[in-house]
């Protein structure tokens, strides 16, 4: 699986109006999948956003380099990224009395003509957009009337309108309930899965990000910053300390959303202890129906874990036969 | 399983409709004959057209008074008209600003200053100059006021370079503005009475005072501007989602920014010079269009701002006649009791102010 957008070495932060630069954080070395949704979870003032602009492309780096496909994304033209990154941004939009459909309509502006007049190969993006996000009933709405919920999914329909491979969103929950909440988030993992994009968003919503990120991004403060699958991070103590140093308890049991959906179908589980909790979740994210009683055993799909916190062990049985894994990542990556 | 789609889904139209450009079209050529029909001397309707088509009219003298004074100032009245309405509506974009006219960034304080410089200057040492310039009589208040406003339009081009941020810019465009401004009151502190009056007189603006000769340097410099400001809906479009969703969009901003800004000085600053300082288009067009088509999308909002522009600039005109009187109205006086109301009445109806721009 080749990388999308990946990061050498890099350095964010900023060049002040002197030549002191002011680095937030150094060594940044990371990369976005396709097909997967990456949330970059972390205290304010951490440089979240930082990162999320200078992989972006919308600010400089101030040390190594950040590449698209094969080519370094800080030298690209404007015009030419604007086909493979786009962004949602937390600043709300006022645009007036533009329907949701002409603001969605905006995204094919890297393809237009001078004129930037639309063909109809362009407004059939344009729909396709909306309708992905299920923003398709809200065409012909202006934006101003738009609820928070129903803005951001029209945002979103706007980014996809580039027809983009990498999707960057800042904080797109930042403003809604939770039910909303939950819809993009839900939104966002499907789109990364289905369209074979990569998608990065930065978010506070530490339970929903667990649940349903396919890797997480932790960015302490000062950094480094720890890459990880969400469970791992959640089992290797990462998520705990870096919640921590911030006078925040992160309480693994917690789970406000039970996520229903198992086009997987049923898995055997047999485990004890956080092991057994976090790889519940993990196959719960890829789409397994969880089942723990003393029939497990029978189904088609069953794991068992054995060993002592340090030296777990995965023991994955299924038609074809029996393989031990070493690590959660390992079981997730043969089983999805 | 089978999706509901029993909802039908009504994809609105996007751009201009041929009807709405093509009512206003008509609305502009009604206008237009108008304007040349109505005045302290009355034309009939059928006169008017058998002129223009090479014609003899009832009477000699209807000819020469449409020669010579209704049709250059109506042609004065459709392209300055047109010129102050679209600068307006880039000038609100750019800025986004409601309040935003094409003199947000000083271009008419900028010919203010050159008016005043001509005009107000009274020590011999400066007649002297002025007149070996050339700068007296009706063209040199044109090139005097050009000048003003290139200086500031090239202040402001200048920082425009080097500021990132928008606010900034409009900030900085408005003190030049201020800054100019307290020098026309210096001069008109210090200068004769007489002179004062041949100053405010043009400050009331007037679309009449524009002649055959002037007309060839006015009219091509007015249609370059107006042909320029239909390659630049794209970029508008895309800054109405602000500098940074611009960016990304893959539209160089800086670049974007200096065109506009040419753009509209150009339109607002050769308009100024010819016409005086006419409040008001500028700011209500826009809205008004906004308003009629009920949309912010520049590829409709600049062709209508324009025709619309120019249609109410006749109008204005018109009634500042008095049609059947030898009274004249100051201009501004008209643009301004049209202008406000405008505003005032959409403030209220809608809020579309608040609604098309970020508070």
């Amino acid at each position: 699986m080749s990388s999308l957008l990946k990061s050498h070495q890099l350095a964010i932060g900023y060049k002040n109006a002197g030549r002191a630069m002011s680095t937030v954080v150094d060594q940044i070395t990371v990369a976005l999948q396709p097909g997967e949704l990456t949330c970059l979870i972390g205290p304010n003032g951490a440089g979240k956003s930082t990162l999320m602009r200078t992989l972006a492309g919308m600010q400089p780096p101030l040390a190594g380099t950040v590449t698209l496909g094969e080519q370094a994304l800080h030298r690209l033209p404007p015009a030419v990224l604007a086909k493979q990154l786009a962004v949602v941004l937390t600043e709300r939009v006022e645009v007036g009395n533009l329907s949701a459909y002409a603001l969605v309509a905006l995204g094919r502006h890297p393809y237009t003509d001078w004129r930037g007049r639309l063909r109809q190969a362009d407004e059939a993006v344009v729909r396709q957009a909306m309708t992905t996000v299920g923003a398709d009933q809200l065409a012909a709405r202006p934006v101003s009337e738009l609820s928070d919920g129903e803005r951001q999914k029209v945002m979103i329909a706007r980014a996809l309108a580039q027809e983009p491979e990498v999707l960057i969103l800042d904080e797109p929950t930042a403003f809604l309930d939770l039910p909303r909440r939950v819809e993009i988030m839900q939104l966002l993992h499907n789109l990364a899965r289905e369209s074979r994009r990569a998608i990065l968003l930065s978010t506070h919503d530490l339970d929903l990000a667990l649940r349903m990120a396919d890797r997480l991004w932790l960015l302490p403060t000062g950094g480094p910053l720890l890459v990880g699958m969400p469970e791992e991070l959640a089992l290797n103590g990462a998520l705990a300390q870096t919640f921590q140093s911030e006078g925040v308890e992160f309480d693994a049991a917690v789970g406000a959303f039970k996520i229903q959906r198992h086009p997987c179908g049923p898995i055997g589980l047999t485990g004890h202890g956080a092991a057994a909790l976090w790889t519940a979740r993990a196959l719960e994210r890829i789409g397994f129906e969880v089942i723990t009683d003393n029939n497990s055993e029978q189904l088609p799909f069953h794991v068992r874990i054995a060993g002592v916190n340090g030296s777990t062990r995965w023991h994955v049985t299924r038609t074809s036969g029996r393989t031990e894994y070493r690590s959660l990542a390992e079981v997730v990556e043969n089983l999805v | 399983m089978i999706k509901s789609t029993a909802l039908k889904i009504t994809w609105p139209q996007l751009g201009l409709r041929r009807m709405a450009l093509a009512g206003l079209i008509a609305t502009l050529i009604g206008a237009f004959l108008l304007s040349l029909a109505l005045g302290s001397v009355q034309i009939p309707l059928d006169n008017v057209v058998r002129i223009l088509l090479g014609g003899t009219p009832d009477k000699a003298t209807w000819s020469d008074i449409l020669f010579k004074f209704r049709l250059p100032k109506a042609l004065t009245a459709v392209l300055a008209g047109g010129a102050l309405a679209v600068s307006g509506l880039q000038m609100q974009t750019l800025f986004r600003n409601p309040l935003a006219d094409p003199y947000i960034l000083g271009v008419s304080s900028g010919a203010s200053l050159g008016v005043a410089l001509v005009m107000l200057s009274t020590g011999a040492a400066a007649v002297k100059v002025v007149g070996s310039l050339g700068l007296y009589g009706d063209l040199g208040l044109v090139v005097a006021a050009s000048l003003g406003s290139m200086l500031v339009l090239g202040l402001v081009l200048l920082v425009a370079q080097r500021v990132q941020s928008t606010l900034t810019l409009l900030i900085l465009g408005l003190m030049f503005g201020y800054l100019t401004s307290a020098l026309v009151s210096l001069l008109i502190y210090f200068s004769l009475p007489e002179r004062i009056q041949l100053f405010s007189l043009w400050s009331a603006g007037s679309f009449g005072g524009v002649t055959w000769s002037q007309q060839r340097v006015f009219t091509p410099v007015i249609v370059t501007g107006l042909l320029a400001a239909h390659l630049l809906p794209k970029a508008l479009n895309a800054l109405l989602l602000g500098d940074i969703y611009a960016r990304s969009l893959g539209v160089n901003v800086v670049q974007s920014r200096r065109w506009i800004i040419l753009c509209a000085s150009l339109l607002a600053g050769t308009a100024t010079a010819f016409c005086g300082p006419i409040g008001f288009l500028g700011v209500a067009v826009p809205h008004l269009c906004r308003t009629l088509f009920n949309t912010a999308d520049h590829r409709v909002l600049v062709p209508t701002t324009m025709l619309l522009g120019a249609t109410i600039a006749l109008l204005a005109d018109l009634i500042a006649q008095l049609p059947g009187s030898q009274t004249i109205l100051p201009l501004n006086v008209v643009t301004s009791l049209f202008g406000v109301p405008v505003i005032i009445w959409m403030l209220l109806r809608q809020q579309q102010l608040r609604a098309s721009f970020a508070g």
